[in-house]
């Protein structure tokens, strides 16, 4: 996947040197996936590739929360994206994404590992308002896929079941996909700092899948109460809001926050169990121009409630209390 | 000013990352070792003496000890720390000089005895290493050479109630409680006086074999083990019957209580070793002691039982008949146990016990064995025996679905609401075994478990924590009892095969 990857990203360096050369003479904002209007981003073509991780060290302060019986241990992900205007005030942006995570529990099974691929390809369209002042609408679709997991151990209660060898006990798999639009805007306060923001509406249908060829297996996962077999619906509600700030010369910082509100369709609720539909998003971003066109970055993120929004695909009823956890990662990439 | 900004920027940023992470992290304390502590008394072990605890591999004690320890009084009190590192099951062998209980000297030679536990995280407050625990411990050790995937618990269980029946201790104290050998004290003054009475003379039958020449300690143990398993009577395979027997006769004429009490005083003055049972007990319990050497226990009447109706003949090994024709929904096992007390008389008795079981499709995956623990057995004294599963019961069990998929042993508990056991005014007990796999499809909400359910050819097995054995042609007498170390049960196994319509 990392290969595939790479050659993605390369073929897309490929691609806009045309543009990119128009904007080798001045300074160029981070764009990446963010939203970005000033006026060097609604024409320089950039291509961008990060690296984001977390582990347990970044925990720092041991928070706690004892109603969990699981840990995340380990969560990394890949991105890649480009950022190509079709025309001036239109531009295709999206991204791919490769992640794993990879977390404990107390009971079988007591290693758990998950892969996701994510996509996102939107169309931008902006133009002038006022002086400095840039309005724009976004539409697209977006996909998340979580590629099918098998698991040879389980334990409910004091069952503890093992698949016979060669076989697993089941099989655990999950998508989501999206269509989105949303409207945008950009001021430019100063020359060194302008502000953005936007609202974004999603409509998401995600499912999980979790299989069993045992009987025995599949009556104790529907204690456990696994995730419904029939797809449900989500609307996701994302306001976001942001500065970008030239802080030097060639240093950039830039801040945005993000507040999802999430409503769900035909889910089925755990028992016992509160669902989650509120996330606060705070991103951090430190850019160093090195050349007019090449920024390299470092961004962490804190997301108030582990993943959700983010990637629906992660969350189901199953292991939605797990999301009552705020979550951080690291970033470092390059934009070109 | 604009680095004084960027310093507070991250010292925010790296605040807000602090109390990040997808999950908790729990602070989980470290356990470094488990102690376990107790006392030894093969009379009771002295200053000097040491404890040694071993990995067992299979039954295989492993070379080198994984921590030692001493005795450090009188009284024979020993503490050691089982690194959490180590893995059970453990033994825990104490080697030393020890007070003879015949002579109420200290003995001349050094002698071992030994336990075994399963593991060393959960275990009682006090672990006596005893001769009793030692013969208890040999069987286990041969039983998981015979097995090494057999349930080690259980198998120290049942080989309790063996090793005690061997030694003539009774299995239930006047409590009703269950005695177990690792728990026998001579010093404990809430035990019962009875079985205090008969662990005490025990040991002093087994000093006075050993003092008359006829190997050691831990050489009677093995030989004791040797006979359990072989359903023989005691001293048949190390050749003592004659020297236990005489053994017997010896500790009658001793007063036991006065020499260990005098003589653990005399070591340490300071200590007031008050023994927990009375002259009387001990009389009456070197009178039980006295038949060791004979065979006792219980026969399968008539040496055959029954399955849904279907009548089969057990040999001398505990294997019935191949039974067929019986209904799917009718495996119901009749059987007659008859109490034969020691030889050809009954006694009226009680005991405590466990009662495994095993059950596996000769033609697909499936398989359900468990042990229901406490089994109660209650000899009336004119030979009729009543099982009965008291409401304590616990149910712990383990199988193999259609899929294959393996279950490790998992429990259940209230059982007192279901009649697996009955056992009518004749004495004819029957094992209702739909109705227990019934009852385990019920607590686990699925019938895969419920190997019964489809017709077919099944392995079966039951295993008895008691001395269950073969009767002679009259039927009034053992035998033999039926061997321990069947594979897929504990205790004293009748197992066949049955097919089902």
């Amino acid at each position: 996947m990392f290969k595939l990857l790479c050659l993605c990203i390369f073929v897309l360096l490929g691609l806009p040197m045309q543009a990119i050369s128009e904007c080798d003479g001045s300074m160029v904002a981070l764009e990446l996936d963010r939203t970005q209007l000033n006026q060097e981003a609604l024409r320089c073509t950039n291509t961008w590739l990060s690296y984001s991780f977390y582990n347990q060290g970044f925990n720092i302060v041991e928070a706690e929360n004892n109603s969990t019986t699981s840990q995340l241990t380990s969560w990394t992900a890949l991105r890649g994206g480009i950022n190509y205007p079709l025309a001036y005030g239109l531009k295709l942006r999206g991204y791919i994404e490769s992640g794993n995570q990879q977390g404990t529990r107390v009971i079988e099974p007591k290693y758990v590992t998950t892969d996701f691929l994510g996509t996102d390809l939107r169309l931008q369209w902006s133009t002038s308002w006022l002086k400095g002042q840039r309005i724009g609408i976004e539409a697209g679709y977006r996909t998340h896929k979580v590629p099918n997991t098998s698991y040879d151990k389980l334990q409910q209660g004091n069952i503890l079941a093992t698949a016979a060898p060669g076989k697993s006990l089941m099989d655990v798999s999950a998508k989501d996909s999206a269509w989105f639009v949303s409207g945008v805007f950009h001021s430019n306060i100063t020359d060194n700092f302008s502000v953005h923001g936007g609202v974004e509406i999603r409509d998401i249908e995600v499912q999980a899948t979790t299989t069993s060829q045992d009987s025995l297996i599949q009556s104790l996962l529907e204690i456990q109460q696994v995730p419904q077999a029939t797809p449900w619906q989500e609307k996701h509600l994302i306001m976001n809001l942001g500065f970008d700030w030239r802080v030097f010369d060639r240093v950039e910082l830039g801040v945005d926050y993000k507040q999802y509100n999430i409503q769900r369709m035909n889910y089925q609720i755990r028992d016992n169990f509160i669902d989650y539909n509120e996330s606060t998003q705070l991103d951090f971003y430190l850019g160093y121009q090195i050349q007019a066109s090449t920024i390299f970055f470092v961004h962490a993120r804190y997301i108030s409630n582990y993943l959700l929004g983010d990637t629906p695909a992660l969350y189901n009823r199953r292991n939605n209390h797990t999301f009552k956890n705020p979550f951080g990662f690291i970033t470092v990439g390059a934009q070109f | 000013m604009k680095n004084k900004i960027l310093t507070l920027v991250f010292a925010v940023l790296m605040a807000g990352l602090s109390g990040c992470g997808g999950g908790s992290n729990p602070v989980v304390p470290t356990v470094t070792t488990n102690t376990v502590a107790g006392s030894a008394v093969k009379g009771p072990y002295q200053v000097g003496a040491v404890v040694k605890v071993y990995e067992l591999t299979n039954g295989v004690r492993g070379a080198t000890p994984v921590v030692e320890g001493t005795i450090t009084d009188a009284l024979g009190t020993y503490s050691v720390d089982i690194p959490s590192t180590a893995t059970g099951p453990f033994e825990i062998v104490v080697l030393g000089s020890y007070i003879d209980e015949t002579t109420g000297a200290l003995s001349t030679t050094d002698q071992e005895t030994s336990l075994v536990i399963a593991d060393a995280a959960n275990v009682p407050a006090k672990l006596s290493v005893n001769p009793i625990a030692s013969i208890q411990a040999a069987i286990v050790k041969e039983a998981l050479v015979a097995n090494n995937g057999a349930d080690v618990a259980a198998t120290i269980q049942s080989s309790g109630t063996l090793a005690l029946e061997a030694m003539g201790i009774p299995t239930v104290d006047v409590n009703g409680n269950a005695v177990d050998p690792v728990q026998l004290d001579l010093f404990d003054t809430t035990a019962d006086p009875a079985v205090v009475a008969a662990f005490l003379t025990a040991s002093a039958i087994v000093a006075d074999v050993v003092n008359n020449g006829n190997g050691t300690v831990a050489d009677f143990a093995t030989n004791a083990a040797t006979d359990v398993a072989a359903g023989n009577a005691l001293g048949t395979a190390g050749g003592t019957t004659a020297a236990i027997t005489t053994a017997a006769t010896n500790v009658a004429a001793i007063d036991l209580v006065a020499n260990v009490a005098a003589a653990v005083t005399a070591a340490d003055p300071t200590v007031t070793a008050t023994v927990a049972t009375t002259a009387a007990a001990v009389t009456t319990a070197t009178t039980t002691a006295a038949t060791l050497t004979t065979l006792k226990g219980f026969v399968l009447s008539g040496n055959s039982f029954s399955v849904g109706g279907v009548a089969a003949s057990v040999d001398a090994y505990g294997v019935a008949a191949a039974i067929t024709g019986v209904a799917k929904n009718a495996v119901s096992v009749a059987m007659t146990v008859k109490d034969l007390g020691t030889g050809t008389a009954p006694n009226a008795s009680s005991a405590s016990t466990s009662f495994d079981f095993y059950v596996k499709d000769t033609a697909t995956t499936r398989m359900i064995k468990g042990t229901i623990n406490p089994v109660k057995l209650v000899a009336d004294g004119t030979g009729i025996v009543t099982f009965t599963v008291p409401a304590a019961a616990t149910l712990a069990w383990s199988g193999v679905t259609a899929a294959g998929t393996s279950i490790a042993a998992a429990t259940a508990t209230n059982l007192a609401a279901n009649t697996i056991f009955n056992t009518d005014a004749a004495g004819v007990t029957t094992i209702d075994v739909n109705a227990l796999l019934t009852l385990l499809q019920n607590k686990v909400n699925n019938a895969d478990l419920n190997v019964l359910n489809i017709a077919g050819t099944f392995d079966y097995a039951l295993g008895f924590g008691v001395n269950l054995g073969w009767a002679n042609t009259t039927n009034d007498g053992i035998m033999n009892l039926f061997p321990t170390g069947n594979a897929n049960v504990t205790g004293r196994a009748i197992s066949g095969t049955i097919t089902t319509q």
